[in-house]
């Protein structure tokens, strides 16, 4: 699954590390979503979309694959 | 300090530390056993009561397991625990399918004898560090 991730933490100005702790995450599975090697529980997706402020269809595509 | 204590970062640095300790144990352990000439454990005398026990405590220890997992996976970050939970899948279908060709007479057997208990458990612990690296390097899609 493809998602914007890096773009928002981008246009934002964070680090991994930093959107990881907004997220309670640790910094390897930021990057892991980032680089499309880990795909996020609901909960996590549903987190993020939050912290963002934006639908998670707007961040996670499916059909980018 | 308790592991939910640990920061996300923590978590995973203990996680990637106590894999690289589990497979250096697991290497040094399926060596070292090569050379163990200690007889086994005699058969049971009673193997009725053998079996019954075995499968009660067989289906109590993975009861109280599947408990303690899911606590785990509450308290743990879940790019860590998927980390390990593939790394077991890993595991377990390795350690099934050397098991099976080493215990063979007509496979691995014939020139390995049989395996003891310690490397079989050594060969669990070494292929679920494996798996883990695997999946931690190429990613959980791979």
């Amino acid at each position: 699954m493809k998602n914007r991730l890096k773009v928002l933490r981008a246009e934002r100005d964070w680090s991994q590390a930093e959107l990881a702790g907004k997220l309670d995450v640790s910094r390897q599975a930021v990057n892991a979503i980032e680089t499309g090697k880990h795909d996020p529980s609901l909960t996590l997706a549903f987190r993020i979309a939050r912290l963002f402020g934006s639908p998670i269809e707007n961040i996670f595509n499916d059909e980018l694959d | 300090m308790s592991i939910s204590k640990l920061s996300r970062d923590g978590q995973q640095k203990v996680a990637d530390f106590s894999f690289g300790l589990m497979a250096t144990f697991a290497v040094l352990g399926l060596f070292g056993d090569s050379f163990d000439t200690t007889p086994l454990i005699p058969n049971a005398p009673n193997p009725v009561l053998t079996g019954i026990a075995s499968a009660a405590l067989m289906v109590l220890i993975a009861l109280v397991v599947t408990k303690v997992a899911a606590l785990d996976r509450k308290r743990s970050e879940e790019y860590t625990f998927q980390l390990m939970a593939n790394g077991a899948v890993v595991s377990v279908m390795t350690t099934l399918f050397v098991t099976l060709v080493w215990s063979s007479e007509f496979l691995l057997g014939r020139w390995l004898g049989a395996p003891s208990h310690s490397q079989i458990l050594a060969c669990l612990l070494g292929s679920w560090a494996i798996g883990y690296f695997a999946y931690r390097t190429r990613g959980l899609q791979a």
